[in-house]
């Protein structure tokens, strides 16, 4: 009997790891997911700040300062969502602090197709982007199978820096 | 009856309700995908494909034939972030209904994904992609007919995964394999495997099968795939054989094929220009032995490859449309090589060119217009003409 007992109260704890939290990248899961992308353990992070209602269909926005290593400095990193065919996925944006790409990372693809889009090397034609006109095929290239994704992050994109230009960076 | 209709009127309402939200948006999604917000655990989604053919032989009338060839459905779960189900139910020529995919999927680690159920063989480009919309031409390649059996689907687990550093992606499952004697022989010379695709459906198995793929998309705007599968055909002679059977096992064993078939393809698209081409290689060995006692006519070797372009017309222009005028040029032989008592069958060494247009309205919706040159080596010309809808949502 406490041999079951103990054995749905580990199941508990794993399910209740696995229960998304409500704030999309929260601090603690965004310092993480920084800590990662950029293979430095030292982040200093400042408080989110939420831009997501003023996005398109809704879509989440949080932005956070930061600042790590010698390389980032004052940065700003986004961590946003764009729709797949059937799923959304979360990218993380590191912006400097003209809000311009200085790096794109796929941090979570849901769906069976389309991954192709986490790719660093298809997601490295976004550095340097600084705001106007993105056009998929184009400026950016297409990338067999995963269309509808790339169609959508290249749509996304120049929305999530014009937010920061306009809503962010001003209210320094 | 009721409750059925009560879900889809609701359903009905609910994506009217949607589309009405997403109207002043420029940039709105389609009705499926506004169905999915992403909190939303279940996707619907399909796609379609009507066909008017009209073949064209010299002196000699035919008929036309218009056809709902395809209408598939899609319905998604996703049970957790890592967890998910995808099926796709197909309705083929109105009157034929199949499952097309019905799998789950796990993922423990991007490049490491669980999957498993009624899953496509990943070979060449078309078994796995073949929604209308996303390839040229009212039918698909003959080469993925004849060769390839698309849509060839069956039963495997497995696992998928990508790297993203790579800019790799694999599948690599166990999976059934064709039918090739229940009775009666399922492989002909003519089109191969393509009669002893089992798709799941009260399916047997006497030995595995392994298909496997890699996709490398490092080069902007290509992508290529290596595919393989590789493994025997399947008996019903084997069933209830006793293990000192050996006569019985000889006997079986003379019902079956060993099938290793390669595949290459390419996609490629910059501004305006796209081109596609693959290659496939099937070795077939014990083909003597079984044509000798099922009377077909199989070969040992099938081969063929096209290469395929078009140019989008309205490429730069505004609005979204596309009008891509293309052409593929094809040869396939499914006699490529023969042994024992079967020799080469020309009819079967054949070139097709298939000249013409795809409007896209919408990036889901096609019109379709193309004419198709048929030869062979025994010097038979044929042609059709078609034209097609193509949706995708």
């Amino acid at each position: 009997m406490i041999r079951f007992i103990l054995f749905v109260c580990l199941i508990s704890v794993a399910e209740t790891k696995n229960v998304p939290t409500a704030d999309f990248y929260p601090a603690e899961n965004a310092l993480l997911a920084l800590q990662k992308t950029l293979k430095v353990k030292e982040v200093k992070m400042s408080a989110p700040v939420e831009i997501g209602e003023k996005f398109a269909n809704g879509k989440k926005v949080v932005v956070y300062r930061f600042s790590a290593g010698t390389e980032y400095k004052n940065h700003l990193a986004v961590f946003t969502e764009s729709k797949g065919r059937y799923d959304m996925f979360d990218y993380l944006l590191i912006c400097n602090d003209k809000a311009v790409i200085q790096l794109v990372k796929i941090l979570k693809y849901r769906s069976e197709h389309g991954g192709e889009i986490a790719s660093k090397k298809w997601l490295e034609q976004f550095k340097n982007y600084s705001g106007g006109n993105l056009y998929y095929g184009e400026d950016i290239s297409a990338i067999s199978g995963a269309t509808i994704s790339a169609m959508s992050i290249t749509r996304d994109i120049p929305k999530v820096i014009n937010l920061l230009k306009e809503n962010y960076l001003t209210g320094e | 009856m009721k409750k059925a209709i009560f879900i889809l009127s609701a359903l009905m309402v609910n994506s009217l309700i949607f589309a009405q939200n997403n109207e002043s948006n420029i940039d709105s999604n389609n009705a499926a995908e506004s169905l999915l917000t992403s909190d939303s655990k279940l996707s619907i989604a399909g796609y379609a494909q009507m066909d008017f053919n009209q073949p064209v032989n010299d002196g000699q009338r035919q008929n036309a034939t218009l056809d709902v060839h395809r209408l598939v459905l899609l319905f998604g779960y996703r049970f957790s972030e890592k967890t998910s189900f995808v099926s796709e139910i197909e309705m083929e020529h109105v009157q034929e209904v199949y499952v097309e995919q019905a799998f789950i999927n796990h993922e423990f680690l991007p490049w490491l994904n669980l999957r498993g159920g009624l899953l496509l063989v990943p070979m060449g480009i078309i078994n796995e992609y073949h929604e209308p919309p996303t390839f040229n031409g009212v039918e698909r390649p003959n080469l993925d007919s004849k060769i390839v059996p698309t849509t060839w689907r069956e039963i495997g687990l497995g696992f998928a995964g990508r790297f993203d550093a790579a800019s790799v992606k694999y599948q690599l499952y166990v999976m059934n394999g064709f039918n090739g004697y229940d009775g009666a022989g399922k492989f002909r010379g003519s089109d191969g495997f393509r009669k002893g695709r089992q798709k799941g459906a009260e399916s047997f198995m006497s030995s595995p099968t392994l298909a496997a793929k890699i996709d490398y998309y490092g080069i902007p705007g290509l992508k290529l795939g290596l595919s393989t599968y590789n493994g025997k055909s399947q008996s019903g002679l084997y069933d209830g054989l006793a293990d000192n059977d050996n006569a019985g096992l000889a006997v079986a064993d003379s019902s079956v094929v060993g099938i290793a078939m390669i595949g290459l393809d390419a996609r490629y698209r910059k501004g305006g220009f796209e081109a596609r081409g693959q290659f496939n290689m099937a070795n077939i060995s014990n083909t003597g032995k079984y044509n000798d006692f099922t009377g077909s006519d199989l070969g040992s070797q099938m081969l063929g490859w096209y290469l395929e372009a078009g140019y989008n017309v309205l490429h730069g222009s505004a609005g979204g449309q596309k009008l891509i005028p293309f052409i593929r040029y094809e040869k396939y032989n499914t006699h490529s090589k023969t042994e024992g008592n079967v020799s080469m069958n020309n009819a079967y060494d054949r070139t097709d060119v298939t000249v013409g247009a795809g409007w896209w309205l919408s990036t889901g919706a096609v019109l379709k217009a193309d004419y198709q040159f048929f030869s062979n080596a025994g010097d038979n010309k044929s042609g059709q003409f078609n034209l097609g809808i193509g949706i995708w949502f």
